[in-house]
């Protein structure tokens, strides 16, 4: 296992006959090491255009098989029993079989979307009704178009109602209210029908909001209810069955659909490997990448499973290649996490170094340093307890820097924010914060000349020697980051000297020429980028370093914050002091532990990796065998 | 704390901006006097920066959109002056009177936007309001239709007016009904701010506001009725409550008339009196204003001192001022003196 790499990958080549090809892929698959890559074709070498059906034909009964599983919540099998190939003829039968499930399905499906439609019209209709709870009428009457009677439900501000009822008055109108919701009155006006509508003229500008009446309100409201609630209780019954007839067809279907899932798993691969296999005659090629440790386990399983005889060729990944080949990283358990928060930036190219164990050591170092608490450690690592079974990938993660929190916690002899229970190890950091800072400094500048070395270091495997030389995160970068570290000690002290202005602009210089070299243009314009880009490296390199500040300023706030709370603390009554301090802690964990992670997150990401990682590779993704995976696999 | 303690910063501050008010006397003789003879006296009731503003050849008028603003300015300097004075709920009731300035400028902007004036241009119409200005005025102008206006205006103090008027509005389509929806919510509120006021307060304001209440009422029900042919009962709802002499019963039977003269036999004695020789509308209307002037004039008159005394004076000043607003602009003008004192005195 390669700590800073990508495990040493092979390109390879398998040449094999025609009807070798579905077996073949089938047992690339079971290896769990074959990354296909397309081939270019050639005078010689053709695309292989049988598999184009064979795709298309996957792909839908793919989708149906994937519809029906979530439909009736079938979980796949774990594994494929047997490897046999699937040819087009058996996966057309597969796709007919699952037509036909899903057609049962989708009328179930159809039925139930049927049943909740009713019962949501069911409720709005129990909505509706407790408009009208209040009147004690039979709601029939007031749908009626009376002959002489004008009658109106509707909906009034509050403060309209006793105006309006003065006014309607005036046109022979009586309005009742009958119920009231906050600001809004629930109202019934009635009155003799005129030719002529008086009176809506003066309902608009009363805001009055006419309401409906549906036509199953033809009874009193209580007899109403009572109906729509019988007829609530049918359509809950009819739901709850069909409910019955659902656990029925998972039943029916769960063992069907299990071995049709094995034998889409088992035409995946072929489904997926024919589009980028070259055809020349009876003969077919398939390209992909193969950590180089799996080659002769390819070979075996082969040789095993295939009668007719394979050729199997293997080349190192060219030069050219390099940003094409997959980045294979193999790592520790406990470091899962944080390659997905390195991975979460970009994937490091096949050469490029790998950060993950860089990132995981500085990330655990930095957050135990702003954060350093034995208690506020512990709780983390009781966290880790805590996920251990729901989040199981995230257990290392928290149970790392809880430990570093923890550890950090002893040296400053705090815990629980506590700053006199423990004897500190080392120093509290308030009793010097002149020196934390000195120290969270010292750190930024040696972390950056460490990752300038990582960055000369790609910029050597990846053959760009004059980077790796002259480049302001190369070897003369090193030399002037130090050489104005060295400057400023030497200023602070008064001892600045013509050796320390010669190894100062001796760097610079070189980056000034360096960067007029790359530069294309007019003279003066060649000179004006070229010297703002050498001053952008001074500015950058300043505040690169200064941004390190945040790790002494962090140590420096948990103290503070411990400090106010206690001061709180001290206001309040026996009950009130401890509930502050429990309160305040749980604040400053969850708080201030969110606010750190993320510090340190950011020094990581633009501090760190902006400086080295151009990550731009992507991970081995190699052929699966797994019933499991049809339910993921993104198919294109 | 007697009231008179209460308010004593207060009574000293309108017993010293009473002065400024002139007596109907002194505003006739004003009339027949050349421009050069009334400047000195407008100096000396506090319109000195309407002087400034005046050309110095005074042979041209100023824009009259100008004018009014460098009046209403004026007010509002007086009405910011007694409102610095005062604190709690009697502020709040005088600050909610002076709002109402605050909804012109709210129908302004209605009225542009539905006639899709250019936002500059209803800018330019809108009225100065200073520190009273509340307004999110540049959001409202933005905003793309009227909806979006009343949603705008449902963030500010206007919020309930906002509520009802975009209820109506969204039924009806139509400036009008919001319009109305406004002025009957401005009054509903001020109604509403009046009950918060100490009862010694209440007692002593209703009777002034009452009769604002009356004349509003009574001519809002008359072009309704007469002007817009309203139905009696859509009439009657816009109509607000809290007037003095017209109650309710009264306004119902008002609210049926169909011919202006049918009002004499119905309206109390209180108020047919005072229109007796009124012919028209606007002739009520001044007759009612030159009473409500009356009624606020007796109130700075008498001894003691309330909140009434204050609020008063803001009615007589406001008027007093847009008599001299006629007075100039008709001198500037170069109109006669007749034409002047009947520009001015038709509202005295």
């Amino acid at each position: 296992m390669s700590l800073f790499h990508s495990e040493t990958m092979r390109h390879i080549s398998i040449f094999m006959r025609l009807d070798d090809a579905p077996m073949v892929s089938i047992m690339l698959a079971e290896s769990g090491f074959f990354d296909p890559s397309r081939a270019k074709s050639d005078d010689k070498h053709f695309p292989d255009k049988q598999g184009i059906a064979y795709r298309r034909i996957f792909k839908n009964t793919l989708s149906e098989w994937r519809s029906i599983s979530e439909y009736l919540a079938l979980t796949p099998k774990t594994k494929v029993n047997k490897f046999i190939t699937i040819n087009k003829h058996q996966l057309l039968d597969v796709e007919s079989r699952l037509s036909e499930i899903w057609r049962i399905c989708a009328e179930h499906k159809q039925r139930k979307q049927q049943l909740h439609e009713q019962l949501n019209s069911l409720l709005h209709l129990f909505s509706l009704l407790d408009h009208f709870r209040n009147l004690d009428i039979d709601l029939s009457s007031l749908k009626q178009d009376f002959k002489f009677l004008d009658v109106r439900l509707g909906i009034i501000p509050v403060p309209y109602i006793t105006r309006l009822k003065e006014a309607l008055s005036i046109e022979g109108y009586y309005l009742s209210v009958y119920a009231q919701h906050r600001d809004s009155a629930h109202v019934i006006i009635a009155g003799v029908k005129q030719e002529i509508d008086a009176i809506q003229a003066l309902l608009d500008s009363a805001s009055f909001q006419s309401l409906h009446i549906p036509g199953e309100f033809h009874q009193q409201p209580k007899a109403v209810y009572l109906t729509l609630a019988e007829k609530k209780q049918k359509i809950l019954r009819k739901i709850q069955l069909h409910e019955h007839k659902w656990l029925l067809l998972k039943k029916r279907f769960a063992k069907e659909m299990s071995d049709l899932g094995e034998s889409l798993t088992l035409a995946k691969p072929y489904a997926i490997l024919s589009k980028n296999m070259l055809r020349n005659g009876q003969l077919i090629e398939i390209n992909g990448w193969v950590p180089l440790s799996e080659v002769a386990l390819i070979q075996t399983i082969l040789d095993k499973h295939i009668a007719n005889p394979i050729i199997l060729e293997t080349r190192e990944p060219r030069v050219d290649e390099h940003a094409k080949t997959p980045s294979y990283l193999l790592r520790p358990r406990w470091i899962q996490p944080f390659l997905k928060l390195v991975n979460n930036y970009g994937t490091p190219g096949y050469q490029e170094f790998d950060p993950s164990w860089f990132f995981s050591l500085t990330y655990v170092l930095m957050f135990g340093l702003m954060f350093g608490d034995v208690g506020h450690g512990l709780c983390i690592m009781g966290l880790s307890w805590l996920i251990n079974k729901k989040w199981p990938e995230y257990v290392s993660f928290f149970f790392s820097i809880g430990l570093s929190s923890l550890f950090f916690g002893f040296l400053y002899g705090s815990i629980f924010s506590y700053e006199h229970i423990l004897p500190s190890l080392w120093l509290s950091p308030m009793d010097d914060p002149m020196l934390m800072l000195k120290l969270a400094l010292l750190w930024g500048a040696s972390f950056i000349i460490v990752l300038n070395i990582i960055s000369t270091y790609n910029f050597l495997m990846t053959l760009q020697i004059k980077d790796a030389v002259f480049n302001s995160r190369g070897i003369t970068g090193i030399f002037l980051y130090i050489a104005i570290l060295w400057s400023i000690l030497s200023l602070s002290r008064e001892q600045f000297s013509t050796i320390n202005l010669i190894f100062l602009m001796t760097p610079l210089l070189i980056n000034f020429i360096y960067q007029w070299l790359k530069t294309t243009g007019p003279s003066a314009e060649r000179f004006l980028v070229s010297l703002f880009k050498t001053y952008d490296v001074i500015i950058a390199y300043f505040s690169n370093t200064i941004s390190f500040l945040r790790v002494a300023a962090f140590t420096l706030n948990h103290s503070a914050l411990a400090i106010a709370l206690f001061t709180l603390a001290a206001t309040a009554d026996a009950a009130g002091h401890w509930t502050i301090i429990v309160l305040g802690n749980l604040f400053i964990l969850v708080l201030e532990g969110a606010i750190v992670a993320i510090q340190v997150l950011r020094l990581e990401y633009y501090e760190g990796f902006s400086r080295f990682f151009t990550a731009d590779g992507y991970l081995f993704k190699p052929l699966e065998l797994s019933p499991q995976k049809l339910t993921t696999i993104n198919y294109t | 704390m007697t009231t008179m303690a209460h308010y004593a910063y207060l009574q000293t501050l309108v017993a010293i901006f009473s002065k400024r008010l002139l007596s109907y006397a002194q505003l006739s003789s004003l009339i027949r006097q050349p421009i050069e003879g009334i400047l000195p006296v407008l100096k000396k009731i506090g319109l000195e920066s309407i002087i400034k503003q005046l050309p110095q050849s005074h042979l041209k008028a100023l824009p009259a959109g100008n004018m009014d603003n460098l009046f209403l300015l004026v007010f509002l300097d007086d009405a910011r002056s007694i409102i610095r004075s005062l604190s709690g709920r009697e502020r709040e009731f005088f600050i909610y009177w002076i709002r109402r300035f605050e909804l012109q400028n709210i129908k302004t902007i209605l009225r542009g936007k539905s006639l899709q004036h250019s936002k500059e241009h209803i800018y330019t119409e809108l009225t100065p309001l200073d520190h009273f200005s509340i307004l999110p005025v540049d959001e409202l102008l933005n905003a793309d239709n009227i909806a979006e206006i009343l949603t705008q205006l449902e963030k500010t103090p206007f919020a309930s007016i906002a509520r009802y008027s975009s209820k109506n509005f969204a039924r009806k389509q139509d400036i009008f009904t919001i319009e109305t929806a406004i002025n009957h919510q401005y009054f509903t509120g001020l109604n509403e701010q009046l009950g918060l006021l100490n009862e010694e307060d209440q007692s002593l304001l209703q009777p002034l506001l009452g009769r604002i209440i009356d004349l509003t009422n009574l001519i809002w029900l008359l072009r309704y009725r007469l002007s817009y042919a309203l139905s009696p009962s859509h009439s009657y709802f816009l109509l607000v409550s809290g007037g003095l002499f017209l109650n309710t019963k009264v306004l119902v039977q008002l609210s049926q008339i169909k011919k202006l003269e049918q009002i004499f036999n119905i309206l109390p004695e209180e108020i047919s009196s005072l229109i007796k020789d009124s012919e028209s509308i606007h002739q009520i209307e001044l007759s009612l204003e030159k009473d409500i002037i009356k009624y606020a004039g007796s109130i700075l008159n008498t001894n003691g001192f309330t909140l009434t005394h204050a609020f008063a004076y803001l009615i007589l000043r406001e008027k007093q001022l847009s008599q001299i607003h006629a007075l100039l602009k008709g001198k500037l003008l170069h109109l006669s003196d007749d034409e002047i004192a009947y520009a001015v005195g038709e509202s005295l």
